[in-house]
């Protein structure tokens, strides 16, 4: 499997982080970073202890490293719970939303991770 | 002051007075009831138990009556003195007002007869020299003689009319400053260049200094710049002889706090100087008369009282350091407010790749994933890239680094520990001016207008969203570069 490949598999945008890091080389080093990454997982911790503020600054980073690496799946519930729960703007929070964006982050991140996983390995 | 104390001892000791003296009536009072009443009671044969208890009686029944009226009287000679108190008050305040009016009418007065006094002299020098030259037979060169006079009085004159119209608007309050976009180093260019005439004809060397202004770029009222400034330099002409030498230094004090720099002008003269009296009144208005005589020079004896206003409204201080003979030195700070270019996510030019080899950025991001991408992207284009995860040690590199070790800053803003702006505010304000103007452009995660305004106020010279787009990040360094 090539990294656009994977890209393509996991709904990430390949052009987008290839104009950014110009090289498959560098794409595939930080694709393969993520892994490690752990702005999602302590977003997820945060989400568990139903700590506001926690929860907005995971989120914010996690949503920036999404974006950098271009993983729109991931990048579009991230940018929900960001906004949902930005300080000052807690009245305008629909918590709904906010809700489904968490949901749809908590299933399609292990799905990430596990096809990221599985690329490193077949190489 | 002290005759208010004064005034507030005595009646409190009069009060005093008077209340012991009720006391005592009202003591006084009871024991003569209580007497009274057992010679009475006595007088009618009432047996001894009994004349005690009455009495007692009557002694307490007279004791509340005169509690009552002590605490009456109390009241009404407490309302007296405050009706009194207010009364003096009000006396005093009009008193006050009557005063402020008499001295106010009184500057008019003086202002007018100083200014009619003034005006009449060059309106006389037009007025006889039209006449003479409307003579018969004037031959061409008085002609032009009398003409050259005419319109120097005139424009003397019209100086004075201009010096007036400022004074009268400063005294009213209706001076007010018009800031446009100027650059200080092109505002004392073209002041010396008005200057050179002048200067040329005394044989005197002016020397003109601006190195030390780093925010060049800022918005001031230029025509009242100019007229501080002129009138520094034009008062330095007359009063230096002929070959003498001016020197005007303008420097930066501050680098911007809350988007203003504080710059100092110096100007400073060889020539004949002012007594310390002199220098001390040197701002008042119509001080002029005393240094015309010696002099010899013209002038509304107003251009000085106009500077240090117009300095007052450009927020600063003005202040003259002078010996007879020896030369003037005018020290004057002004607050202006500046106006830094901001790189607004600017994209980058397609006709050339720019390359930055050997320019070394700070990268201030507190995500390390983030940082390497962005450090992996930056290198591409040869810059070298060192590291900080929060503001706060962003703030500590750059004040322990040289001045031009950095070339620039690039500054996330949601950081944990010190924010980006706190941290831009924080350099900002560092000593040493050169560090403390790095280049700073702001990498935020919202290309709000509100996010660039925060970043421009905090002095950010730039702005780039994230993610990052490789061609407005290199747009936008190009710029700022």
């Amino acid at each position: 499997m090539t990294v656009k490949e994977l890209y393509e598999n996991i709904g990430g945008n390949y052009d987008e982080v290839l104009s950014r890091l110009m090289m498959d080389k560098l794409v595939d080093r930080f694709i393969l970073k993520f892994l490690d990454e752990g702005s999602c997982k302590s977003l997820m911790a945060a989400w568990e202890e139903k700590d506001a503020t926690a929860i907005f600054e995971t989120s914010h980073a996690a949503k920036g490293v999404c974006a950098n690496l271009a993983l729109t799946c991931l990048t579009e519930p991230l940018s929900i719970i960001t906004e949902g729960y930005r300080p000052g703007k807690e009245s305008e929070r629909d918590e709904a939303k906010v809700n489904a964006a968490y949901e749809k982050l908590t299933k399609v991140y292990p799905e990430v991770i596990a096809k990221i996983t599985e690329y490193r390995d077949s190489k | 002051m002290k005759n208010n104390r004064d005034k507030n001892t005595s009646i409190l000791i009069a009060g005093l007075m008077l209340s012991l003296v009720f006391i005592f009536s009202a003591i006084w009072l009871v024991k003569m009831v209580e007497f009274r009443a057992r010679q009475e009671l006595y007088s009618y044969g009432v047996d001894g138990d009994d004349v005690e208890a009455g009495a007692k009686a009557i002694k307490t029944t007279t004791i509340v009556c005169a509690s009552v009226m002590l605490i009456f009287v109390l009241m009404v000679l407490y309302i007296v003195f405050a009706v009194y108190k207010g009364m003096r008050k009000q006396a005093g305040l009009l008193e006050k007002a009557r005063l402020e009016a008499e001295e106010g009418s009184r500057a008019k007065s003086d202002f007018l007869t100083n200014m009619s006094h003034d005006i009449r002299t060059p309106m006389n020098a037009i007025v006889g020299y039209t006449h003479l030259a409307r003579q018969k037979g004037v031959t061409e060169e008085r002609m032009q003689d009398y003409l050259a006079k005419i319109e120097s009085s005139s424009e003397h004159l019209l100086s004075i009319v201009n010096d007036i119209l400022d004074m009268s608007q400063i005294e009213t309050g209706k001076f007010e400053l018009v800031e446009t976009e100027c650059e200080i180093s092109s505002m004392l260019e073209e002041i010396d260049e008005i200057m050179r005439v002048q200067i040329r004809e005394k044989k005197q060397t002016l020397v003109i200094n601006h190195e030390g202004i780093k925010q060049d770029a800022v918005f001031c009222d230029k025509l009242r710049f100019n007229q501080i400034v002129l009138n520094l330099l034009s008062n330095a002409t007359k009063f230096t002889p002929e070959g003498g030498r001016i020197e005007l230094n303008a420097a930066q004090l501050t680098e911007a706090q809350d988007g203003y720099c504080v710059y100092e002008i110096r100007v400073k003269d060889n020539g004949i100087g002012m007594s310390p009296e002199f220098a001390s009144k040197i701002f008042n208005p119509f001080e002029r008369e005393r240094t015309s005589t010696i002099s010899g020079e013209q002038g509304t004896g107003l251009g000085m009282a106009i500077t240090a206003n117009i300095v007052e409204l450009m927020h600063g201080h003005i202040d003259v350091k002078s010996e007879p003979d020896k030369g003037t030195e005018v020290i004057l700070s002004i607050s202006l407010r500046e106006n830094r270019s901001f790189a607004d996510n600017a994209s980058m030019d397609k006709e050339e790749t720019p390359d930055f080899t050997g320019k070394r950025l700070l990268l201030v991001e507190d995500n390390e994933l983030n940082r390497e991408i962005a450090i992996a992207t930056l290198e591409i284009y040869g810059f070298v890239v060192e590291q900080a995860v929060n503001g706060e040690m962003a703030v500590g590199m750059v004040e322990a680094s040289e001045a031009g070790y950095y070339d620039a800053i690039l500054m996330d803003i949601q950081m944990p520990v010190m924010n980006g702006y706190e941290a831009t505010k924080a350099i900002r304000a560092l000593k040493d001016v050169n560090i403390a103007s790095i280049p700073i452009v702001a990498m935020t995660a919202n290309a709000f207008e509100e996010d660039k305004n925060e970043a421009r106020l905090a002095g950010m010279n730039g702005h780039v969203a994230k993610p990052i787009d490789v061609d407005r990040l290199i747009g936008t360094l190009s710029k700022v570069l």
